[in-house]
């Protein structure tokens, strides 16, 4: 039966969850028809494919009209075409600019220019996500970015007030948008084991410890704080004082740790902190701080403040790093 | 004298880019009535414009002007060099705040009421759809007028709502009303072949509207003179004859209403006190004419028939004024104690003067074929004790060549159509309703409706408590309802040999077997089970040439034929699923190049009054074992039907003493019943399309169960559109398109069932459907509204038995939130706007209703491909046209759409040059509720 027209339009709009899912994992219209086909068999409902393409249609087509608003949230809570329930609407942003963490790893350290759109094959590939699916999370990195990187206040906050986001999915964005601001380098090959995940935690802590405290509008918190890095560099003095150093950390270490561990710790102090404050005594160099994850990667503390400070980071990110 | 128009635009929002350099646009607004423009400032470079300082733009214009022409509101992109771009245009019909403003002088003192249309409209362009939304304020200010020979009818108000409104007291109910306008379609205009596609669509739009708003005018004219404030179940339709122009035709019945004030909104209500007190006048001074006698008796029932309805009826004052009318009529009719057939006719005939005279203008004058002639109401729905008695259906058809008007047709087709109901021994035509199908310069023109014996001294008002079984005692309510069910016709008398039984409730009358009505079933007609939809398709293949007057003729000798195998189709089907009568039938008759289309839909019900439907029968001889075979299957499918239909009742009270039925449902002989020619519904298989038809029959099909009145919702009613085009391959003769026609016919029905599960439990009102067959397509429409009902575990469930519509945990994860919600809309006057093609929100209580609104838009695009084809395209449209009724409803003041409707879908494709074009109306009643 060749048809011409099979359109369903309702008053309010109805959204399946099913269909949405997987418009947004990416499927064509008639993967989706296959994959819910195959579900409807499994359950034994033997609904024809005919009806359940019409249906699928139906939706991609209104999943089409809808994102174009989606793509700017606060216009598909003003929007006239679609009479939507508010958590409809939730729902579907939500899950619009829902992050794969597969897909947004491989994104992580690429130059969010649209040049770098038709790139993205080697992203689908790595990630296994689909092409499209690929792209919309491309897209919606970029456009969060674009939106928020010269907003002042918090970045999280922001844009969740822009795109209406979720807390947790905010803060994702949050992470992304703070190490796409800062250039870390995420993409080589000895970091490519680490997951989203990992980064995500990494950059909370640095976020949360190492950028500007205080609020407000001439703040932002994409922005490291410039005087601390400045006075790492005073951690030098540590490694003058090494020994009284390694006495005051052993003595609070001994009945925490393992005797095995102590005494690798033991013979090995010298090395780990003249890495550690290597490290941090050269963070206000901005090749330095891009090269963080490697540093802390290939190598492996008055100012008791800044060193606590630094060290909250670091050592959130040594185990983030190495899974312990 | 004039009224004055005052227009404030105040901003306008989401506006698209106009200026491409500067991602910006300068808008401005032209706002335009009849031969005057005004213009907004240019707002500079927004896209979220302010005229801050706008003051009210004013119109003054004559009364009628004010309801023929739209305000016409177009958004402008201003350029300084090239020629300013035009972004959109806002259009709106003053009608409906014209009937609100003469019913409510006081306008100026409340502040809810009076005359405002204010809010966000979405700014529509017939080449792009939606371009934003602009914040207007329109006021009508009207002074009032005491002309006599007006031809404006601002204070009639209108209803598309097919009863006597909700919230509303009939005074009196007046007549039939209609009218019909013709004029030159601007798409065949000269000019259309050199103006831009806007500007002719917009020029169609607009002279559409227009044409539109005048045949309303022309009609609340007419209800005026007969004394009305208000017309209900009103209708409009476009029959669009090329060349020889458009029809604009309308019908409605005129009614005399006043607003039962509600508690807890007592000013709100526009009171129609000045409009009545002036009808009041005016019947006082007529007094005397026969028209304006009131206060009939009513006498002519027989003391043996128990009904004795509601207390109104006996109403035994015999008024002095009372005297001749009606009495024209041939009545002395020999008759069984039930049909109080002459004095009826006297006492009922002698009501209706109580305003109207439609049915008893003295003078059965032939050359004065004024519509007043004309028995008839577009109502489909009354109050209990309204109909006496329902005749049957009515219909009359013919076959034109277009050449632009046809009033002459319609009336001979009204004249045959109330001969059809006097043969039938009925004094009125109810749920009465009119089409026309076009194909090149060929019009089918159809009336139709259901010959009733009414009573129009009735208390119109009982149902106001909206209480559906609340007609005074029990037994009173259940005699009068079965009465309905009675023939107003003696045995012997009838027009044709019928076959008659005892009514198997009150067993002192006859009534038919089956029965088929266009108005909705009277809500106190007891009935077993559910009620379903139900669809039959014929069609036939053209033998002519499509145009003129070989084409003509030869639909005109097919169309006897078609309407025989329509009905055969339909009474088979109706007795597949165990019913025995079909109500809200609704017959679409569409003329294609190649063929004729018949589709019937309607609510299949089990009456309690009328016998059982006997298993079906087939016709065949003995040793045909295919026919052995299809019976079996037949019966089977019958039980199953019944079964889940509930319709499976023990047929003790049905059968006990019921003794001229000689089939019982109990009994099941599966062998051939070979002499069942005593029965007229027994399928003959004597040809091959026959065999086919049977087979067809055994298919069971998920039926939705259908609501005439809905039980209390979950959640707000969901009213949808299921468009369906397909090719409609006409490989034999009559059967096989038939059942190519029906395939699509269920096709369409089965994607509303399936898009739909995600509402379960659900029921469905009556759903629509509209039929064409452009080019060697056919294209289907159905609308309804889909009711998604309280609990599943007590409510039974709306599908058929079936796998497919089982709920899954999924599902009823989703319905968990959503029963929420429910619970905290009780109480709530709803933010969103629902649509309901029913006259009034299940579950909720109408504070206000409002007026009626009816829009019509034209798009056009370029790029269907790029929209997703055709489907794309309309979907698109569709969305766009709802949203921008709901910005309408909304800026009204109302939060609800009822007796929503969607018609005049013209989709038109030139695949070639990726062009599309489509026409589309919709329209309904305005009403602000509260759940």
């Amino acid at each position: 039966m060749y048809t011409e027209v099979d359109v369903f339009v309702s008053n309010y709009t109805l959204i399946d969850p099913e269909i949405y899912q997987l418009w947004i994992e990416g499927c064509s219209s008639s993967e989706a028809v296959s994959t819910l086909h195959q579900r409807g068999a499994a359950k034994h409902l033997g609904t024809s494919v005919e009806l359940i393409a019409s249906d699928v249609l139906d939706h991609y087509r209104t999943f089409a009209l809808l994102e174009r608003l989606l793509t700017v949230p606060s216009k598909l809570t003003e929007q006239m075409i679609f009479q939507l329930d508010e958590q409809t609407k939730h729902m579907l942003i939500e899950k619009y600019y829902d992050l794969d963490d597969a897909v947004i790893r491989e994104l992580l350290g690429r130059k969010l220019s649209s040049r770098h759109r038709k790139d993205l094959d080697e992203v689908a590939e790595r990630s296994g996500a689909p092409l499209r699916c690929c792209r919309r999370q491309f897209d919606n990195v970029r456009r969060v970015f674009k939106a928020v990187e010269e907003m002042p206040g918090n970045v999280v906050a922001n844009i969740r007030s822009t795109f209406l986001l979720s807390d947790p999915l905010a803060k994702k964005y949050g992470a992304v948008v703070f190490i796409a601001c800062m250039r870390f380098e995420t993409a080589k090959r000895k970091l490519q084991y680490l997951s989203f995940n990992d980064f995500y935690h990494c950059a909370q802590a640095i976020m949360g410890s190492w950028t500007y405290c205080c609020t407000g509008p001439e703040y932002y918190d994409t922005e490291m704080d410039r005087e601390f890095l400045l006075e790492l560099r005073e951690l030098r003095i540590l490694l003058d004082k090494e020994k009284e150093h390694k006495h005051l950390i052993c003595m609070k270490l001994k009945p925490k740790l393992l005797e095995k561990s102590y005494q690798e710790l033991e013979l090995n102090f010298r090395l780990y902190t003249r890495a550690l404050v290597g490290l941090a005594c050269n963070l206000h160099r901005g090749r330095e701080l891009r090269s963080l994850f490697i540093d802390l990667l290939e190598r492996e503390a008055d100012l008791k403040n800044v060193w606590e400070r630094y060290m909250r980071v670091i050592s959130q990110c040594l185990l983030t790093m190495y899974h312990i | 004298m004039p009224g004055k128009i005052k227009v404030k635009v105040l901003a306008g929002r989401n506006l698209p880019v106009m200026d491409r350099a500067s991602d910006t646009t300068d808008a401005f607004v032209e706002i335009k009535f009849g031969g005057v423009t005004h213009k907004t400032d240019v707002c500079r470079k927004s896209l979220n414009p302010h005229w801050n300082n706008t003051e009210w733009y004013r119109f003054e214009v004559d009364e009628s002007e004010l309801q023929d022409e739209p305000l016409q509101l177009r958004l402008m992109d201003h350029d300084t060099y090239s020629a300013n771009d035009a972004i959109g245009k806002v259009v709106i019909s003053l009608a409906p705040l014209l009937a609100r403003e003469a019913n409510n002088p006081k306008s100026t003192t409340a502040p809810h009421g009076g005359a405002v249309l204010s809010g966000w409209i979405p700014v529509f362009d017939t080449m792009h759809g939606i371009r934003g939304e602009l914040n207007v304020i329109v006021k009508v200010e009207l002074f009032s007028d005491f002309n006599k020979y007006k031809t404006s009818s601002c204070g009639v108000q209108f209803f598309h709502c097919p009863m006597i409104p909700p919230g509303y007291r009939a005074n009196s109910i007046h007549g039939f009303v209609e009218e019909l306008v013709v004029n030159d379609d601007p798409e065949y205009q000269w000019i259309d072949k050199i103006r831009t596609p806007r500007a002719s669509n917009e020029a169609r739009q607009v002279a559409f509207i227009k044409l539109s708003n005048q045949v309303q005018r022309l009609v609340g004219l007419k209800a005026a003179e007969l004394g009305a404030n208000a017309v209900v179940g009103y209708q409009q339709d476009f029959d669009l004859e090329g060349e020889a122009g458009v029809v604009a035709r309308a019908v409605g019945t005129a009614v005399s209403i006043t607003p039962i004030p509600t508690p807890s909104y007592p000013n709100n209500i526009p009171p129609c006190t000045q409009q009545s007190e002036r009808d009041r006048d005016r019947c006082d001074k007529d007094k005397g004419s026969p028209r304006h006698a009131r206060h009939e008796s009513y006498g002519g029932r027989d003391p043996p028939n128990p009904p004795a309805p509601a207390p109104a009826m006996q109403n035994p004052s015999l008024n002095a004024t009372s005297t001749p009318m009606g009495i024209h009529r041939r009545s002395s009719d020999s008759d069984l104690s039930v049909t109080p057939k002459g004095g009826s006719l006297n006492t009922s005939a002698g009501n209706v003067g109580s305003g109207g005279g439609a049915i008893l203008r003295p003078s059965m004058n032939s050359n004065n074929l004024d519509m007043l002639e004309y028995p008839f109401l577009t109502m489909t729905e009354f109050p209990p004790g309204f109909i006496v008695h329902i005749g049957g259906t009515v219909c009359a058809r013919s076959v034109k060549l277009a050449e632009g008007g046809g009033e002459g047709a319609w009336a001979e087709l009204r004249t045959e159509l109330r001969a059809h109901a006097r043969a039938l021994r009925c004094n009125a035509v109810i749920a009465y309703s009119d089409s026309a199908a076009i194909c090149e310069d060929v019009c089918v023109l159809s009336a139709s409706g259901t010959a009733a014996v009414i009573n129009l001294d009735c208390d119109y008002n009982v149902e106001c408590e909206q209480t559906p079984a609340q007609s005074g005692p029990k037994g009173g309510a259940e005699a009068d309802a079965c009465s309905a069910a009675h023939v107003p016709y003696a045995p012997g008398s009838g027009p044709y040999r019928a076959e008659l039984s005892l009514c198997a409730q009150c067993r002192r009358a006859r009534v038919p077997s089956v029965l088929l009505a266009t108005c909705a079933k009277p809500s106190t007609m007891p009935t077993h089970g559910k009620a379903v939809t139900l669809t039959a398709v014929a069609a036939r293949v053209r033998r002519a040439p499509p145009t003129a007057e070989p084409g003509a003729r030869d639909i005109s000798d097919q169309l006897p034929f078609l309407e025989y195998e329509l009905h055969k189709l339909l009474l088979a089907k109706l007795r597949m699923q165990g019913a025995n009568a079909l109500f809200s039938l609704c017959t679409r008759v569409a003329v294609g190049e190649r063929c004729v289309v018949a589709l019937a839909s309607g609510a299949a019900y089990r009456l309690r009054a009328l016998p059982p439907p006997a298993p079906p029968a087939l016709k065949a001889s003995e040793s045909d074992r295919d026919a052995t075979e299809i019976q079996r299957a037949l019966r089977d499918a019958f039980n199953a039907n019944k079964a889940a239909n509930g319709y499976d009742v023990a047929g003790v009270s049905d059968m006990s003493g019921g003794g001229a039925l000689a089939e019982a449902e109990g009994e099941e002989p599966p062998a051939l019943d070979l002499c069942a020619d005593k029965d007229a519904c027994v399928l003959e298989l004597d040809e091959a399309e026959d065999v086919e038809t049977a087979k067809s029959l055994c298919v069971r099909r998920g039926h939705m169960r259908v609501y005439s009145r809905p039980p209390p919702a979950r959640a707000p009613p969901l009213a949808f559109a299921q468009v369906w085009r397909a090719r409609l391959t006409l490989s034999g003769q009559g059967g096989a398109a038939s059942q190519a026609a029906e395939r699509h016919v269920a096709r369409a029905l089965d994607g509303v069932t399936y898009k739909l599960r995600r509402l379960n439990p659900c029921a469905l009102a009556i759903p629509k459907f509209q039929l064409e067959l452009p080019e060697d397509e056919i294209q289907l429409v159905v609308s309804g509204t889909a009711i998604p009902l309280p609990e599943p575990g007590a409510a039974p469930r709306d599908l058929r038995d079936d796998d497919i519509f089982a709920l899954d945990e999924e599902q009823l994860l989703r319905n968990g939130p959503a029963h929420d919600e429910d619970r905290n809309l009780v109480g709530q006057i709803p933010t969103t706007v629902s649509l309901t093609t029913l006259s009034d929100v299940s579950g909720s209580r109408a504070v206000r209703r409002i007026c009626a609104i009816r829009l019509l838009f034209v798009r056009e695009t370029t790029t269907v491909r790029e929209m997703g084809g055709l489907s794309g395209f309309l979907h698109t449209f569709t969305c766009e046209v709802l949203a921008i009724a709901r910005a309408h409803t909304a800026a009204l003041g109302g939060n609800a759409l009822t007796s929503f409707y969607l018609t005049q879908l013209m989709l038109q494709d030139n695949a070639h040059k990726n062009q599309g074009q489509c026409l589309l109306s919709v329209g309904g009643d305005v009403v602000q509720i509260t759940y």
